[in-house]
């Protein structure tokens, strides 16, 4: 696979020959035509189980992702990216029993002032209550605007709540709605991160732990 | 990585064969592109101590850009790069592969002000007080002379940063701690700026502190 500038006629896409010229990510890509595929004759490695458990899991968060991510310097895409440092940092076990280690997970990476004690308290009737706290070294102003996005993850039922609703940060804390879908007993885990009022910077998401369902 | 010097042919800029040259903040550079398929030891130690080092130095860059804004350094230098080239190696002890950082030799500023005389820090009931000596007697030192405080969170790369804490003579700073529920690590460090912003001193490692919900830490050089 190779990429190239467009000449004075433009980009290529399409075949000629043995090579297909098309266009991935906003770069001009040229490369050899695909041919019939034999079956893998490879062995199974770990990664064969890594890749999917962590692609599955983050699939499920990709708004937030490319809210969180979207400000790095990085040819990756902003899932990619965070499929890069979950890979690495959030799988733990044994091949093929690999397991997600929730506290490693990153949803959002930046420069942003980082969430300060972050805590999660379930509350009766299905409400979830998220609230963080501003250093008093922290300037008021530069940061009583971000605004906080919450990714809460039901592990029992396998199911996600996104919230990207403009709470400011000076509100320190946030009440959530579980809704109907999420039963007594089920084990919710949160994390949240901020995003600046520009949407030009983002916090390092912060993992806040986990409760079950009250009803 | 390394510089080019300019040839009599001019400047060459591209690439030829695993080669690559660009301009980087006014000069010529030239590296090696391409995968890798081997590292040797040295590089791998190289590495390991970059690792070891950036994530403190983006932790801490507010402090470090207040810290060696003054700083003499390279014209083709940013701030980051002089804070890199004195803390790495200096600050990593151990040989391959197990390196590690040492915290008291750290340098989050420099400059020609004397550094804070007898610095130490107390935590009591959810408060870290700084406290130093103002020690007006050194010919360099000045009444409006600020403290600088840092306090480092290792396991969450997480800074509390004050650039513009009391001044020299009052001899003691306080920072309330966000609440925090587990036991944790605090690395703290003092610097004094002057008034005008124009001088600073080295930063000085203060201590270690280790912060249960429940008891008070203490410690000192």
């Amino acid at each position: 696979m190779a990429t190239f500038d467009p000449g004075p006629l433009g980009g290529f896409s399409g075949s000629v020959g043995l090579i297909v010229g098309t266009k991935t990510g906003g770069k001009n890509v040229i490369r050899s035509k695909p041919g019939k595929r034999k079956k893998s004759t490879l062995k199974i490695t770990p990664q064969n189980f890594r890749l999917p458990l962590i692609t599955d899991f983050l699939s499920r968060f990709t708004d937030m992702i490319n809210t969180g991510f979207k400000n790095q310097k990085s040819k990756l895409s902003a899932f990619n990216q965070a499929v890069k440092h979950n890979l690495k940092h959030a799988v733990t076990g044994e091949s093929p029993d690999f397991e997600i280690n929730y506290r490693k997970i990153i949803i959002s990476k930046g420069k942003l002032e980082p969430v300060w004690s972050g805590t999660l308290t379930m509350k009766e009737g299905g409400m979830i209550e998220i609230s963080w706290e501003i250093p008093e070294t922290v300037s008021i102003k530069l940061v009583a605007k971000d605004t906080s996005y919450v990714v809460i993850y039901n592990s029992t039922k396998e199911k996600t709540i996104c919230w990207p609703v403009g709470i400011t940060r000076d509100q320190l804390k946030q009440i959530i709605n579980t809704g109907l879908h999420h039963k007594e007993g089920d084990i919710m885990h949160a994390w949240l991160f901020f995003v600046s009022p520009d949407g030009k910077s983002s916090s390092n998401s912060e993992y806040l732990g986990l409760g079950s369902v009250l009803k | 990585m390394r510089k080019k010097k300019k040839s009599p042919f001019g400047d060459f800029i591209g690439r030829i064969g695993n080669m690559v040259c660009y301009p980087l903040n006014g000069q010529i550079v030239c590296r090696t592109i391409g995968i890798v398929t081997h590292w040797s030891e040295e590089q791998q130690a190289v590495q390991m101590r970059t690792e070891l080092i950036s994530p403190i130095l983006i932790a801490t860059k507010k402090y470090i850009d207040a810290g060696f804004k003054t700083t003499p350094r390279l014209q083709t230098w940013s701030i980051n790069n002089k804070a890199t080239s004195e803390n790495n190696p200096s600050a990593i002890i151990g040989s391959f592969p197990d390196l590690k950082v040492d915290y008291s030799k750290l340098l989050f500023s420099m400059g020609n002000l004397p550094v804070p005389k007898n610095p130490q820090v107390q935590l009591v009931n959810n408060v870290l007080t700084f406290s130093w000596e103002a020690d007006l007697e050194n010919e360099n030192a000045n009444d409006t002379d600020q403290i600088m405080l840092l306090a480092y969170f290792p396991e969450k790369l997480k800074t509390l940063t004050v650039l513009s804490g009391n001044q020299r003579p009052l001899e003691q700073h306080k920072i309330n701690l966000p609440t925090w529920t587990e036991e944790t690590i605090i690395e703290t460090y003092l610097s004094f700026v002057s008034d005008d912003r124009n001088s600073i001193s080295n930063s000085i490692y203060v201590g270690q502190i280790m912060w249960n919900k429940n008891s008070a830490g203490y410690g000192n050089i």
